[in-house]
């Protein structure tokens, strides 16, 4: 008896601790009795491919997702338009002139140039920060491979593009990434336009390791025909709107739409995608109750360089300091627990458990920033900001991601329903809570946090490889010519 | 005690296995060598030569090749389309001995296939392009094969088929069929989409085109012997097939069991004054698309068979999981492998089953005693081929350990199988080979083979050419269970 009397008085004191009990059993009755979110992502991936800048099926998904969000009853739902450093991919080839004659089946990486190169093929391995000048005698005019996998004891991902930057001024005038993951074919991931680069299946990059081991020295020609040029792309904008909002602050939730081109980007990035129409159909549901502004958005370009985020942070910069928090779902409905990675916000961790208890939910959470996704430009701009993620996971890499294997069938309706569900019963307490203070950043703590992390070199770098290019580059490809010209990232 | 009357040879034995390296350059050269030694190709002539010339090297007696023919395939280009309801290219490879032509037709989807949807869903199948994927089909005890559910949705009136992987990542699987219809391997990701398709559109209609060649080409069995003291005409018989499916290196089906073979060849050589009997190891060729080699070998040695006590087949042995020991039946010789288990002392899994699937089978419909290496457990875990027949198949698949382990378990065994003076395992007799099958199960299986030439009899008129030659070839009968 007296356990249960102790039931009683906690379920007492869990509904009195609960303001939102009412809403939470809403919004969780909505979410557990619909297939919708599948139902979208099906069409996205299915019908409109890997909706990469550019491609017809780029226009088509954004008109859909806007549609959507008309149907759901958002207001001020609109495209907004800009234009960015596109890429088309061409035939991409390698082949193995010396000592044996075979080819490899290969694709470019988003950005490459088109060329060809012929040289010696230096294989790095995981290609640790200090290989690239050790080993500077041995890379310089060669074809380098490295794989896709981090560096062992490395604390931070040794992210491809940085591994691109260090060989290309180690002097390497071809560029092979290698899959670390065996089955998964040749991994995609954006580079700079400088040398011809090209992704290759663990198997067929093993094969060229081994015989290298056998023969001592390998000839290759690696060969693309990409071409770099400027698209117009989009962003999908669209509002959860009270019709008398207690002030003019308000949340953003996104994740971007557009998959890399040579997949159907199921988990990377729909299921975040589908996420957020989910959320916002289920916000606009309970705005009676909803106190301030939410804004949905669907982000363009971004895995090619985060484009949609910048030029919406960029566009919009004078109402930033309103927005009180920023929730980034990039891939946010693949399998996992749906936790919050706050961007360094360490005051938020005790809010957020407090909502947890309420909600019933388990939310894990962990502070870490990572400048490779959508958060990063609102991070740069002080928005307290956070991804959607699983803290308890470890990552080894990628997985599907990346490859074309990232496909609907990998994603799971539960999942969807888990991340709809605890994102938008979280992103309803963000927007509603009177004492919602994390402290903004200014500027100079930004730039001293991008330091302490490290994250500075990286951008040093791209900085670092244009000096390097202009210095000793013979002849600079066209397309190289306009990257340089159009300046550094962040 | 047993035990004790091996142990020197045993650590001599096991010494030299842990020691050496050589199954893994084995491997390593015919993958990267000769790519994937398919019947046919140049490559397998080229293969049999290195490996001859390894056993000779090794001090093996009457090294030789034997040439057999088979009917071949070589594969064309294939494309696979979607014309309705929304234009699509799917990437496709055709199924070894797929007969060649264009079909379309509107598709239909029976998962997995179990044994009784085909008869089920006749209606819906006639006429049809069908996709079964390549998982085994829930609550079904014995395996049901590839080339089963061919048949059977041949029966049921389809006009080209589609083997989905049911392994995400892997790409489009291959396996041999025979050639009545146009039959090609998708990947799990394509199958599933045309599976969406179906569902959300109700008809989706395709166009299938196999491009490829069935000829009669001659491949090769490689052969190489150890005489043992005692005169006495009794053999033991190791063997693997060596060669890959054409779209791989085949590295762990069958290079590394090929490996393993020749590695207890050189390491028994050096033993031969304290072995008995006579062990021939033979390589196989042309396992993948119908047995060739094995069958060859005992069509042209019938003499030899009434000899041979036991024989172990080393199909993907080497492979991750343990080194254990499948035995087609024959409980009175788990004792011996028992032994093995013993002077060891690892864990070696000793177990009965039988499949028809592999190089043993000409054999076990012989009477001979056979059995395979493998590890129950781990073809459990895998739940499928997992890499085997896909172009995933490579070296970097191939553990030296798990090799090494195959190579001591199978050489301590080998001592144990010539040395036995009493054999315990006589050959069995025509009605015994009836009643296990039987009992296996395979009875359906030789039915649905006795209805498809039946099937085949009654449209003879409009059969293609090289469907014709197949079904004047086919007698109906156990060894065309595969």
């Amino acid at each position: 008896m007296q356990l249960l009397y102790h039931e009683f008085v906690e379920y007492i004191s869990r509904i009195m601790s609960n303001p939102y009990l009412d809403v939470d059993k809403k919004i969780m009755a909505e979410v557990y009795t619909t297939s919708e979110p599948m139902d979208n992502l099906e069409v996205l991936c299915d019908v409109y491919g890997s909706r990469f800048p550019g491609t017809p099926g780029d226009k088509g998904s954004v008109d859909y997702m806007a549609d959507k969000f008309r149907e759901y009853g958002c207001s001020n739902v609109h495209l907004e338009e800009y234009t960015i450093a596109g890429w088309t991919r061409g035939p991409a080839s390698l082949e193995v002139v010396k000592p044996i004659r075979k080819s490899f089946d290969v694709i470019s990486l988003p950005h490459s140039i088109g060329a060809e190169v012929e040289s010696k093929l230096v294989f790095i391995g995981d290609g640790a920060i200090d290989d690239y000048e050790k080993r500077k005698d041995e890379i310089d005019g060669s074809v380098v491979m490295v794989t896709s996998a981090n560096p062992s004891g490395m604390k931070r991902f040794l992210h491809r593009s940085e591994k691109y930057m260090r060989s290309v001024m180690a002097g390497a005038k071809g560029w092979i990434f290698m899959n670390h993951y065996p089955a998964y074919g040749p991994p995609t991931g954006g580079i700079n336009p400088v040398i011809p680069a090209v992704g290759i299946s663990y198997e067929d990059g093993s094969f060229l390791k081994r015989l290298l081991e056998r023969e001592g020295e390998v000839r290759v020609n690696v060969k693309t025909s990409d071409r770099n040029h400027e698209t117009v792309t989009y962003n999908v904008v669209a509002d959860v709107a009270p019709n008398k909002p207690v002030d003019d602050e308000y949340v953003i939730v996104g994740s971007h739409y557009d998959g890399h081109d040579i997949s159907q980007g199921a988990v990377d990035p729909a299921s975040g995608t589908v996420t957020v129409m989910e959320i916002a159909k289920n916000l606009q549901a309970n705005k009676d109750q909803l106190k301030r502004r939410v804004r949905c958005m669907c982000f363009g370009a971004e895995e090619i360089g985060l484009y949609g985020s910048y030029a919406y942070a960029k566009e919009h910069e004078a109402e930033l300091d309103k927005c009180r928090f920023m929730l980034n779902l990039d891939a946010a409905g693949g399998a996992g627990k749906k936790g919050v990675v706050f961007h360094d916000f360490p005051e938020l961790e005790p809010v957020l458990e407090k909502w947890s208890k309420e909600m019933n939910a388990e939310i894990p959470t962990e502070q870490r920033v990572s400048p490779y996704s959508d958060h990063w430009p609102f991070f740069l701009k002080s928005v307290p900001c956070a991804s959607g993620g699983d803290p308890t996971q470890t990552r080894t890499g990628r997985g599907y991601g990346h490859t074309k294997y990232d496909t609907t069938d990998k994603v799971e309706l539960q999942y969807l329903r888990l991340a709809a569900a605890n994102y938008t019963r979280f992103l309803f307490r963000v927007a509603n809570d009177d004492e919602w203070s994390p402290r903004r950043k200014t500027q100079e703590e930004i730039q001293d946090f991008i330091k302490e992390q490290g994250y500075d070199k990286t951008v040093a770098l791209a900085d670092e490889m244009r000096e390097y290019v202009k210095k000793n580059f013979k002849k600079i490809h066209p397309e190289t010519e306009v990257w340089m010209k159009r300046g550094g990232a962040w | 005690m047993m035990v004790d009357d091996y142990l020197d040879l045993d650590k001599r034995i096991l010494g030299e296995a842990y020691r050496s390296t050589e199954t893994m350059n084995i491997v390593t050269t015919l993958c990267d060598e000769y790519d994937s030694r398919w019947p046919g190709s140049g490559n397998d002539k080229l293969a049999c030569d290195y490996m001859a010339e390894k056993l000779r090297g090794y001090g093996l007696d009457g090294v030789h090749l034997e040439k057999f023919r088979i009917p071949g395939w070589i594969r064309g280009s294939s494309s696979l389309s979607v014309l309705e309801p929304k234009k699509r290219r799917i990437d496709c490879i055709a199924l070894p001995m797929s007969a060649e032509g264009v079909v379309e037709a509107e598709l239909v989807y029976l998962g997995s296939g179990p044994v009784d949807t085909y008869e089920e869903r006749r209606e819906e199948i006639e006429g049809k392009i069908v996709m079964v994927n390549s998982g085994n089909p829930e609550g079904m005890k014995r395996y049901l094969h590839r080339s089963e559910k061919y048949q059977r949705s041949i029966i049921s009136g389809a006009a080209g088929w589609i083997f989905m992987n049911h392994y995400p990542a892997y790409g489009p699987p291959t396996g041999g069929v025979s050639p009545i219809i146009p039959a090609v391997g998708v990947s799990y990701e394509d199958g599933m989409y045309l599976a969406r398709q179906l569902d959300r559109k109700g008809r989706v209609k395709l166009r299938l085109e196999a491009t490829c060649k069935n000829l009669d080409v001659d491949t090769w069995n490689v052969v190489a012997e150890i005489r043992g003291t005692d005169s006495t005409d009794k053999w033991v018989v190791y063997g693997a097939h060596y060669e890959g499916h054409d779209i791989s290196v085949g590295a762990l089906d069958d290079a590394t069991g090929a490996a393993c073979v020749m590695e207890i060849a050189r390491i028994l050589s050096k033993e031969r004054e304290h072995l008995k009997r006579n062990i021939r190891f033979i390589l196989f060729g042309a396992e993948e698309i119908g047995l060739y080699g094995s069958r060859a070998y005992v069509e042209t040695h019938p003499d030899e068979v009434s000899k041979i006590r036991f024989m172990l087949n080393f199909d993907a042995a080497g492979r991750a999981g343990r080194q254990g020991f499948c035995l087609h039946g024959w409980p009175q010789l788990e004792e011996v492998f028992q032994e093995v288990k013993d002077a060891i002392g690892s864990d070696i899994p000793i177990w009965r089953q039988v499949s028809p699937y592999s190089d043993h089978w000409p054999f076990l419909l012989e009477g001979v005693a056979t059995a395979t290496m493998g590890d129950p457990a781990e073809a459990q875990r895998r739940g499928g081929r997992g890499f085997g027949h896909t172009k995933f198949d490579t070296v970097d698949k191939a553990d030296l350990r798990a090799q090494r382990e195959c190579v001591a378990n199978a050489a301590l065994a080998a001592i144990r199988l010539l040395n036995i003076d009493e054999w315990p395992a006589g050959h069995r007799s025509q009605e015994e080979i009836n009643e296990l099958v039987r009992q296996q199960d395979f009875e359906q299986t030789l039915a649905v083979g006795k209805r498809l030439k039946e099937y085949l009899e009654e449209r003879r008129g409009e059969l293609r050419p090289e469907t014709l030659v197949y079904l004047d070839r086919l007698s109906g009968d156990w060894d065309e269970v595969i």
